[in-house]
């Protein structure tokens, strides 16, 4: 769940820093779930990812007054086909890790695509909740 | 040299994506051989201290199914006691060692736990202040808990039975076959037993209990009832599958079990070994 916070950060924000703010957020979680780097691995991949991802599925001549990548700005649609990957990338980071190896590796898998898409949901769902339109203007 | 900084800046984000992942990657290495380094997991008193905070909103919810296993088990001890009243009366009578007191019980409460994840740890209220070391076992009126993995001086994390990791010398009951107990990392209500030869007549619905070996737990510790029993034309040893005794969805309060005689047992058996060489 925690993900939503890098997916939804602006993208005006610098690689570098989303990159750091990945690794503090990644570390905390960690701490949490006594699972030491774990977190942290995979949500600074999604951090690198992130950007990358964003510029192979934006139009060409870009968005238009547009600060961060939500479901609101740029549509349901969009933000899916901007999240699922995304998280089902970290999800699997994660549960291989935590796994510690290939050796479980269908029903990581499975895990993982459940997980992706129960994030996901929640994550619209918080949207549609919290993020008041002009909360950023 | 000025253009290998040049080509280092202008990839910048890359250099750090790199050196950020090898860090992690090196915590998540090195993580299980700082035992006693409490700072950075759950037993910390951040974390604790909100774990803690959570625990008792949630405590609300569950007065009623607490009361009731507490209940139960005041009705189980009493009626153990009523056994063993007239053995404590003939003047022939040894106290057992574990009535005499090799183990002691600290009762705590789990602040946190999880069952999801394929390494599940849980949290307790307590820590080095009341006593509670590393390597301590964890159980509760039902069976096998945990292990004690790192201490703070208020909080400590334990492993729980559901970690991959984590291997239980385990007895069955009826044959006293030594085997082991493991998770597969799948079901939280199931657990496998492994290396039990095929000799052996396993049956659903024996009684696995600790075996009391390595002195962590008492003997007779319940851990699960034999669930299923399969074996291979050729193989050596039973797939066998545990249903687990502790519900660890719903862990309430748990005992974490010191020992007295751990350091001379430890001792002794380290001096054979040195014999032996």
């Amino acid at each position: 769940m925690y993900v939503g916070f890098i997916l939804l950060l602006p993208i005006s924000v610098s690689r570098n820093y989303v990159l750091l703010i990945a690794a503090f957020t990644g570390f905390v979680i960690d701490i949490f779930y006594n699972s030491l780097g774990t977190h942290m691995a995979a949500t600074i991949l999604m951090a690198f990812i992130r950007p990358l991802w964003i510029n192979a599925i934006t139009p060409r001549g870009g968005y238009e007054n547009i600060e961060s990548p939500t479901a609101k700005d740029l549509g349901l649609a969009w933000f899916l086909a901007y999240s699922l990957p995304l998280v089902f990338i970290h999800l699997c980071l994660v549960f291989f890790i935590e796994a510690g190896g290939f050796h479980m590796f269908f029903f990581v898998i499975f895990k993982a695509i459940t997980s992706t898409f129960l994030t996901v949901f929640v994550l619209i769902i918080i949207q549609y909740l919290f993020y008041s339109k002009g909360r950023f203007s | 040299m000025r253009r290998l900084f040049q080509f280092i800046y202008q990839y910048r984000a890359f250099f750090l994506f790199l050196v950020l992942e090898l860090v992690s990657g090196w915590l998540v290495v090195n993580h299980n051989n700082y035992i006693s380094a409490s700072y950075f997991n759950s037993s910390s008193a951040i974390a604790g201290n909100v774990y803690d905070s959570r625990q008792n909103i949630q405590d609300y919810f569950q007065l009623k199914q607490v009361n009731q296993n507490l209940a139960d088990e005041n009705e189980q001890l009493r009626n153990q006691l009523a056994l063993k009243q007239p053995m404590l009366d003939t003047s022939q009578f040894k106290t057992p060692v574990y009535l005499s007191g090799q183990y002691d019980y600290t009762m705590a409460k789990v602040v946190n736990n999880s069952v999801s994840r394929f390494r599940n740890y849980f949290t307790l209220n307590k820590g080095r202040n009341d006593g509670i070391e590393e390597g301590m076992g964890v159980v509760n009126s039902l069976g096998l808990v945990g292990k004690i993995k790192s201490v703070s001086n208020n909080f400590s994390t334990g492993y729980s039975a559901l970690h991959v990791n984590l291997l239980v010398s385990a007895l069955i009951d009826e044959t006293q076959t030594l085997c082991t107990a493991t998770w597969d990392g799948t079901d939280p209500t199931k657990m496998k037993l492994k290396y039990v030869p095929r000799h052996v007549q396993v049956k659903k619905e024996m009684d696995v209990v600790t075996s009391g070996f390595n002195s962590i737990f008492p003997e007779g510790v319940k851990i699960g009832e034999v669930d299923t029993v399969f074996i291979q034309k050729n193989a050596t040893f039973y797939d066998i599958t545990l249903k687990v005794a502790v519900d660890f969805q719903s862990l309430d309060y748990v005992y974490v079990i010191g020992n007295k005689l751990k350091q001379e047992k430890d001792s002794l058996e380290q001096s054979i070994e040195v014999l032996n060489d």
